[in-house]
């Protein structure tokens, strides 16, 4: 049987005495698109960060394509093919736009393969393109995500781990964030798991859906089975509506 | 005028050496939140090296590095600052890395007494007199104008250092990936940036700093004891603190700031007063900092925009 591109099994993260993940266990595909739903405080970006290695898991395994990841340096994550795109973008502000950029790349021992991508991922992002050589800080919110989003890429990820892609931004710009991120799944092939609170958009775009509320998975299924967004609302609110 | 020119050079000269401690200081502050109190032990050691260990105190110590060409002793003075800066690094920073701010300062002071106590077993405790670079020490007459040839160099040299400092941080792949670490050291490793090497090169340009302090202030002081560098480091840090914490541009101008105040200071003090210049000077770090909570230069925060 082909191994899952990534698969956490029963995995525990805590901060200090608080539990922020008390047993998740779920698996991507390579090339599939996965979306993890879940209000604030699921712990939806404490998953994203321990698979990413930035977050010291307690118990359980990460595994990608059947290798343990779990506990190794958030650098040699992303030399195995994994970037993140965190919350919040966290874009270096005081670094000019390029800069950012340059910055995913360094890991390639190749460094025209850096150069490709710069160049390849200008094209893909005209307005990033335009202010190449500005300070990142002084670009949009929806530039900024771009950014990330594009930074992500300049490392040449196999699973690009995306947290609350449309946090903050008007609705226009997520549609723009959200064809950006079809675009270049047709282009590159990725594998992607995707953070967002709300289920409601990110239904056209997912092949699955995990609900996780309390550090805990609640709900897990195909993207047209839940498509009426009834079982999603359940398992997001930890209570039958109806019998309420 | 000529007073007052020959006052300016002085205090260009004495804020270089305060920029270049500064420099070395904010550097590993900046990406590590570390308070390196170490930093004066650094200088010390730079100054230690040039002379023959366990030997008896005379007027004069007989000088061992010191004695080669410059050429060698600059090379091997910042090559031994740099190992004592990344063996630190590896043997007390590294396994703290992911302490909290105070501890990494107590750890630093730790590092500071050992470092100390290791130059008093091994120089004793006693002042001795150094004679680097006799020749620095001459005068040049010109214009009216009586200037020291170390203070030429000192403000060339820091300029040389700065220039090349920045250039390094600003072009170079290791230059964009320590700025990137001192803006956001795990976004930087999320990406890929290898944070030993991040922190080895930091620490290594902070050894190197090190060593061109004590090498430029050593000619102008003459002597050295136990703690030589630590007033140096101090001043480093305050000039960090007025300058902006976090910013090394503002670290430069703190430095200059400060190196222009106590020189101003100590010309036109009353002579009652001007034992306690350095009172004074703190005072004003006070007054500024009252005014001014963020420093001089207070890093810009770009607005995260949502």
């Amino acid at each position: 049987m082909r191994k899952p591109h990534l698969e956490v099994r029963d995995l525990h993260v805590s901060y200090g005495q608080i539990a922020a993940l008390r047993g998740v266990s779920l698996h991507v595909e390579r090339g599939e698109t996965v979306c993890i739903v879940g209000p604030n405080g699921a712990g939806k970006s404490t998953l994203l960060a321990a698979i990413a290695g930035g977050v010291a898991a307690g118990q359980g395994a990460v595994l990608l394509g059947g290798d343990p990841v779990a506990g190794l340096a958030p650098e040699a994550i992303a030399r195995r093919g994994v970037s993140l795109v965190p919350e919040g973008r966290q874009i270096f502000s005081t670094l000019t736009v390029t800069e950012n950029l340059r910055l995913g790349g360094f890991l390639h021992s190749n460094p025209g393969t850096a150069r490709w991508l710069l160049n390849d991922l200008m094209d893909v992002f005209p307005s990033l393109k335009a202010r190449a050589s500005y300070p990142a800080g002084r670009l949009s919110g929806g530039e900024q995500q771009m950014l990330a989003i594009a930074r992500a890429i300049m490392t040449g990820p196999e699973l690009i781990l995306i947290d609350e892609p449309s946090l903050g931004l008007a609705p226009k710009i997520v549609d723009q964030v959200y064809a950006i991120l079809a675009e270049i799944k047709a282009r590159r092939g990725v594998t992607l798991l995707i953070n967002e609170q709300s289920s409601t958009r990110i239904l056209k775009h997912a092949d699955r859906i995990y609900v996780l509320r309390g550090g805990q998975i609640q709900l897990e299924g195909r993207a047209e089975e839940l498509a009426d967004g009834e079982a999603i609302k359940r398992a997001y609110f930890g209570f039958d509506r109806e019998s309420a | 005028m000529t007073q007052f020119l020959q006052t300016c050079l002085d205090a260009a000269s004495l804020g270089s050496i305060f920029a270049l401690s500064a420099l070395g200081i904010g550097l590993l502050f900046g990406i590590l939140r570390l308070a390196n109190v170490a930093h004066g032990e650094f200088i010390s050691t730079a100054a230690y090296s040039l002379i023959v260990p366990f030997t008896s105190v005379a007027a004069a110590s007989e000088l061992f590095i010191g004695k080669w060409h410059w050429a060698a002793v600059i090379p091997t003075v910042c090559a031994i600052v740099v190992v004592l800066a990344l063996a630190t690094e590896r043997f007390v920073f590294r396994p703290l890395r992911s302490a909290s701010a105070p501890v990494l300062m107590m750890a630093s002071f730790t590092v500071s007494y050992i470092l100390q106590n290791t130059v008093l077993m091994v120089y004793g405790s006693q002042a001795r007199g150094v004679n680097l670079w006799y020749g620095l020490t001459q005068q040049i007459q010109w214009q009216g104008l009586r200037i020291p040839l170390i203070q030429i160099v000192t403000i060339a040299v820091t300029a040389v250092l700065m220039v090349s400092l920045s250039l390094f941080l600003k072009y170079s792949r290791f230059g964009i990936e320590v700025r990137a670490a001192a803006e956001d050291f795990r976004m930087a490793r999320y990406l890929g940036v290898k944070a030993n090497r991040v922190i080895g090169i930091a620490f290594a340009i902070s050894g190197v700093l090190a060593a061109a302090v004590a090498l430029l202030y050593l000619p102008q002081s003459g002597t050295i004891n136990y703690a030589w560098g630590s007033p140096l480091a101090l001043y480093g840090f305050v000039a960090v603190v007025v300058g902006g914490m976090g910013s090394l541009p503002g670290a430069v101008l703190g430095g200059f700031s400060i190196g222009i105040a106590i020189t101003m200071l100590q010309v036109y003090l009353p002579p009652e007063l001007k034992p306690f210049r350095d009172a004074f000077a703190f005072g004003l770090v006070i007054v500024i900092l009252v005014v001014r909570p963020n420093g001089l230069f207070p890093v810009k925060h770009v607005m995260k925009r949502v």
